[in-house]
Order: structure tokens, then C-alpha cells, then sequence
């Protein structure tokens, strides 16, 4: 009884501060999960590392609570932080600046999802974890990138989150750049 | 050796004690020392609660509860508040605040007790109901003020 208390205690340790693979259902993310010409559907290790301090960036891939139904989640990549200005696809405004706190999240496959072109920018606070990599099937085993449509958004110079240079991607560094010019 | 053997058996108990009240807190409930003035006179800076977490994974929460929530503004701090409408409800017409006159799907409306000193859903708008952290069950200290939060009218 004791050792179950313990084991069932260590696992809830995990599962809420470290992460917990994730089944995706659907493909508002397709082509980066689930693509089209996949027969499974992909699992993700979700890490919850740091979800307390949401220090997230743009690209980076999240799982939310939808803010229409919260027995719902989502998982979206962050557009947009605080302060940026985004040019949207759907909405019903051409261009939306990100309030304090919030940040703008869309699906990979653009009008194929239901993300903050129909319910706008959502709170941070609703973001519950990251998704790092994708853990199965073994084929598809790989690490999730940072890519963000770049041109759709504009960063003001004073920004409290600029990007911070990643040479895998080598974008990330032109915009520190452009930054520094302004 | 004995030493050693100490070492190794409080670490064990820290790690194992540890991690049970860990999922309690994260799971079930923790207690929360409450800062500010936005519920006054319900509750006062310094006064301490206990929050539990199941009627949130519920959907459990009614009109009056008194919940605590992420602030939609920094969702580092938690703010504490007192639901007054739930999804659906119609806003007062004569309230001040520039909002919808519905509140959406989803979310809740958020307001504290002390309505002249609270940041709120009159400034911030419906809360989504995901941000919500937990329900405040009991005040615990000062032992004078024991108790279960007395509803504020609500009509």
C-alpha cells in the first residue's frame, strides 16, 4: 500500500514538473504532426519544464486549454508575444497587436484550424506545457523546430522578448539584427 | 557507516514525503496566504486559505464561488476572485465596463469584493475558464475569522 502511495506520488511528480507523452488527434498541426501521408498518428513528449515561469517564444510548439471549452486542448504554435503587431489570415481585424499577457497561436495547416484567427489572442496563462519532440511512431522520431512565419509579424524594438540566436535556424539572428538597426 | 546510513534514509523520507505533498498541493489542495485588498472584507491581506482543486477539474464552480485564477494580464501572478456570472449570463446593463453584454462560452466574470479596489473582469474582460487554478474553501487564519466564505448577495 505504502510502496503504491509512493510510486503513484513519483508519477504524479513527473507528470506535472518534467512531462508526459501526448497522443495528437486531428491535423490543424499537419504537415509538422500528423502529415497526410502518415497511417499513425503521432505521439509527443510534452515537458512541463519550466511551465511556471511561461518564458515561452515564438515557434515554439504548446498545448492549451481552448478558452471556448476548458475540458478541452489544443496544441498550437505561439505567432506572436506581447507587444508584437501580427498580420492575421481569417480574423475579423487585418492586423492585431498582442496585449499584455497574451500571445497569438495558430495551427501549422492555416484555415484548416481552429486557433486565434477565430478566438484571438488568447492569455498565457492558459498554456499548460511544450511539446519538445515527437516520440512515435520510430520513423517519424525527431525534435520540433522553432519556425514561425516571420514576415506575418513585427516586433517592436523595445520588445521584452526578443528572439535569442539559435544557429540551427540562422533566421532568428537577422531579426536581433534588425532590431539593433532600429 | 552510520552516518552514511542516516544520510541515506532522510533523504529517502524528504524525497518520498516530498513528492506526496507535491500531488496533494498540485492535485487536491494547498493552503495560500492571500495578499492585497481586492476581497476585503472577506478576506484580508495576510489571511490564510485553503484552495482545492477538484471542483475546478470538474466544471464545478458556481455563481459566488471565490476562486483563484492566473491573471490574464501575467500569467505569473494569481489573482483572487469572486465569480459573479458564469457563461451565458447577461451583463448589467448599467455597469460601466465596455464589454459584451454576454458572457462567452467558456468563461466566467470575475469580480472582487471590494469593488473600488480591484483589478477585474470591469478592466480585463471575461476570464477564460482555463486559467482558473482553484476554489477557495475554508479561511483557516486568524483563527477568529474561522470559516466558510459567507456568499455576498448575489441576485
Amino acid at each position: 500500500m505504502n510502496k503504491v502511495l509512493v510510486g503513484g506520488a513519483v508519477v504524479g511528480v513527473i507528470y506535472s514538473a518534467v512531462g508526459f507523452p501526448s497522443k495528437i488527434r486531428g491535423r490543424s498541426m499537419t504537415p509538422t504532426l500528423n502529415p497526410d501521408d502518415s497511417k499513425y498518428s503521432d505521439y509527443i513528449w510534452m515537458s512541463k519544464l519550466g511551465s511556471q515561469q511561461f518564458k515561452y517564444q515564438r515557434g515554439n510548439v504548446v498545448c492549451l486549454v481552448s478558452p471556448k471549452d476548458p475540458k478541452e486542448r489544443l496544441i498550437k504554435r505561439i505567432i506572436a508575444l506581447e507587444g508584437d503587431t501580427v498580420k492575421t489570415l481569417a480574423y475579423k481585424n487585418r492586423q492585431v497587436t498582442i496585449p499584455e499577457g497574451h500571445c497569438w497561436v495558430e495551427g501549422d495547416s492555416k484555415y484548416r484550424s481552429c486557433d486565434s484567427n477565430i478566438f484571438g489572442a488568447i492569455s498565457m496563462g492558459l498554456i499548460q506545457g511544450r511539446a519538445t519532440h515527437i516520440i512515435w511512431p520510430p520513423s517519424r522520431i525527431q525534435r520540433l523546430d522553432n519556425r514561425y512565419p516571420e514576415e506575418r509579424v513585427q516586433i517592436p524594438p523595445d520588445s521584452k522578448h526578443i528572439p535569442t540566436s539559435n544557429p540551427s535556424l540562422g533566421t532568428s539572428k537577422h531579426s536581433i539584427l534588425a532590431n539593433e538597426k532600429e | 557507516m552510520a552516518l552514511c546510513r542516516v544520510i541515506h534514509l532522510t533523504l529517502h523520507k524528504i524525497l518520498k514525503y516530498g513528492a506526496i505533498i507535491h500531488c496533494t498541493a498540485e492535485f487536491v489542495g494547498h493552503i495560500t496566504v492571500c495578499h492585497g485588498s481586492s476581497m476585503e472584507p472577506t478576506i484580508k491581506g495576510g489571511d490564510v486559505v485553503i484552495v482545492e482543486k477538484i471542483s475546478i477539474n470538474f466544471q464545478n464552480i458556481e455563481r459566488g464561488d471565490v476562486v483563484l485564477c492566473r491573471s490574464p494580464v501575467d500569467p505569473r501572478t494569481l489573482v483572487m476572485k469572486r465569480v459573479t456570472l458564469i457563461e451565458g449570463d447577461v451583463l448589467d446593463k448599467t455597469s460601466t465596463s465596455p464589454f459584451l453584454a454576454k458572457v462567452p462560452t467558456g468563461h466566467v466574470w470575475l469580480e472582487g469584493d471590494n469593488t473600488e479596489q480591484s483589478k477585474d473582469s470591469n478592466d480585463y474582460g471575461p476570464v477564460p475558464y482555463g486559467l482558473l487554478q482553484g476554489k477557495v474553501l475554508l479561511k483557516v487564519f486568524p483563527i477568529n475569522r474561522f470559516g466558510l466564505l459567507k456568499d455576498k448577495c448575489l441576485d
